[in-house]
């Protein structure tokens, strides 16, 4: 015991009794992280250094889940990487492949049809609301709020549905072919969206009832971990948490892709950056999703009937009778020629962007993935500086760091 | 905030980026690009961050491309910088080929904080070192791993396997 310190006046528990400060080390496989992060898909440690529940140093170490996805998709030519790019994200897979056929297709200089266009933004829309319920049941499970999970499970399971309806698969993706889709707009799924819309608008109403309004709730995510705009800049933290902090930054508005320019949504944004305005920006974004699923189902309908993809030999042209010649378009796919692109599109999680580099030669030269989740994990051990060690997991959930482009 | 506005940035950057003469151009169709030697690298990074008018705030991204261990006439690797302004407005891609098969290159760190993991990731992956960097070591891989797997001269290896723990 130091002497000097008189016990009762001292700052902290650890100083009077003269501790040097706990180390604490989390997961990768800690049950806490697993009931928490499983369910958003994460398998991020923690090296947490405490003075009594304050946490005055904290590494975040990531890496577990490295599959050596880079790598992989370099060795494959370009339509083969689709089934890995699918697995980068957790329920949202299915927006990084939308990234990265963007990019391929501007790189090959081709235009996709006008119901693919659609068909990937109506699906977009509904994974990006199947994701955002995923994390708030994940937070609501951190922060000890079981009718909260419930009732994002719910929602989950609802939206998860809708888009398996789209896409006839589960979350893991594999509907996205590069120069369109694989399938028009399931015939059932009309009728699914009218009895679906009114349950996610009413799980929504509940989780703000059971979570957003609950002043218990409430008071375990204000004025915790807080961000400003300039540190999410600083930081580069995109998605929801730079919204909470006030900047309305959202590629799908200040970059356009697809057609998201022709659609209206509003990009909620909150004040003060911590984790109640990042669950309220979450929650309005599910509903804007909603908006936005609903006018793609419109213009899909008034296009009618007719291709969903590009009818280019290599991109989805019929096969021709010869056995050779279909096998190399299978093997092969398109040609891309040489060339650059940098692609970015809002994910569930922030910005995902894609460079890729052709040299012409079949085998792409570079395709680099720039997740959100890598740069919001290195961004939260600021964050968490001062915060209570009960915030650690509530964060880490809120922040939805995903293994699957975290770590890659 | 605004729509991006490419032609913007292209007048802004030829009358602020004089004294660098450097090439502007199509970086594919979402974004411009320019390139420039490792020698003025820093000098012109920070010139496009603290600029009024140009202002790139945000470091999207960082990362290398392996043009080849033979590589051609230039030089083997590449490290390439994504920016996006503080309006959200413009978005710019910078190319520093670097020479040599161990390359070095400064760190940006001072300019862009969220370069710290990048840079470790281009390190860790491509074996590329960065000078200033307060903590240059591995990030995805284990500490103990050997090579740099993202270089085109490793081969891809689908059945790693790391020496169990008593082999090790």
């Amino acid at each position: 015991m130091s002497r000097d310190v008189d016990p009762m006046q001292a700052e902290s528990l650890s100083a009077a009794l003269g501790f040097a400060e706990t180390i604490l080390e989390l997961g990768p496989s800690h049950p806490a992280l697993r009931r928490v992060l499983a369910a958003s898909g994460g398998t991020v440690g923690f090296l947490v250094s405490l003075d009594d529940d304050r946490i005055v140093d904290l590494e975040v170490e990531i890496g577990i889940g490295h599959r050596g996805f880079e790598k992989e998709v370099e060795s494959l030519p370009w339509h083969r990487a689709l089934p890995y790019v699918g697995r980068l994200g957790y329920r949202g897979g299915l927006l990084a492949e939308v990234g990265y056929c963007l990019g391929v297709e501007s790189l090959a200089g081709v235009e996709i049809p006008d119901r693919a266009i659609w068909l990937r933004m109506l699906a977009s829309e509904l994974a990006r609301a199947s994701d955002h319920f995923a994390r708030l049941a994940a937070v609501c499970a951190a922060i000890g709020l079981p009718a909260g999970e419930a009732v994002a499970q719910q929602g989950q399971v609802e939206s998860a549905g809708l888009l398996e309806t789209v896409t006839g698969r589960g979350p893991l993706g594999g509907w996205l072919r590069l120069g369109g889709v694989e399938s028009a707009l399931a015939e059932g799924f009309e009728e699914r969206w009218r009895h679906s819309r009114p349950a996610l608008d009413e799980a929504i109403a509940r989780f703000e009832a059971v979570a957003v309004d609950n002043p218990s709730c409430q008071k375990r995510l204000r004025e915790v971990a807080s961000f400003s705009a300039e540190d999410c800049v600083t930081w580069s933290v995109t998605g929801p948490a730079l919204r909470a902090a006030g900047t309305p930054g959202d590629v799908r508005r200040d970059s356009p892709y697809l057609a998201y320019a022709e659609v209206d949504f509003d990009v909620p944004i909150g004040e003060n950056g911590d984790n109640l305005d990042r669950m309220l920006v979450v929650v309005e974004e599910i509903r804007q999703s909603l908006r936005i699923v609903e006018q793609c189902q419109s213009r899909l309908a008034s296009l009618g009937p007719g291709t969903v993809r590009l009818q280019e030999s290599g991109w989805g042209a019929p096969f021709e009778s010869d056995l050779a010649a279909r096998s190399t378009s299978v093997l092969e796919g398109p040609e891309i020629p040489a060339g650059e692109v940098a692609v970015s599109i809002e994910s569930s999680t922030g910005e995902l962007g894609f460079l890729l580099v052709s040299d012409g030669e079949g085998l792409p030269r570079r395709i680099r993935c720039r997740s959100a989740s890598f740069l919001h994990a290195q961004a939260m051990a600021k964050m968490m500086l001062g915060a209570r060690f009960d915030d650690l997991l509530p964060t880490a959930a809120m922040l939805h760091l995903v293994s699957g482009e975290c770590d890659r | 905030m605004g729509i991006l506005d490419q032609p913007g940035l292209r007048t802004r950057l030829h009358r602020r980026l004089e004294d660098f003469d450097v090439e502007v151009s199509e970086g594919g169709e979402f974004e411009l690009c320019l390139s420039v030697d490792a020698r003025r690298a820093l000098d012109l990074l920070r010139r496009l961050r603290e600029d009024s008018e140009i202002s790139m705030r945000r470091l999207v991204d960082l990362t290398a491309i392996d043009r080849g261990p033979q590589g051609g006439q230039g030089a083997r690797f590449e490290i390439v910088y994504r920016l996006q302004s503080a309006s959200m407005d413009s978005r710019l891609r910078v190319h520093v080929p670097v020479e040599g098969t161990h390359p070095t290159m400064d760190s940006v760190v001072t300019l862009w904080p969220a370069a710290g993991w990048l840079e470790r990731e281009v390190f860790d992956l491509f074996g590329i070192r960065f000078r200033g960097h307060p903590d240059l070591r591995r990030i995805l891989l284990a500490a103990d791993f050997e090579g740099a797997p993202l270089r085109k001269d490793f081969p891809r290896q689908p059945n790693l396997a790391l020496p169990k723990e008593a082999e090790r």
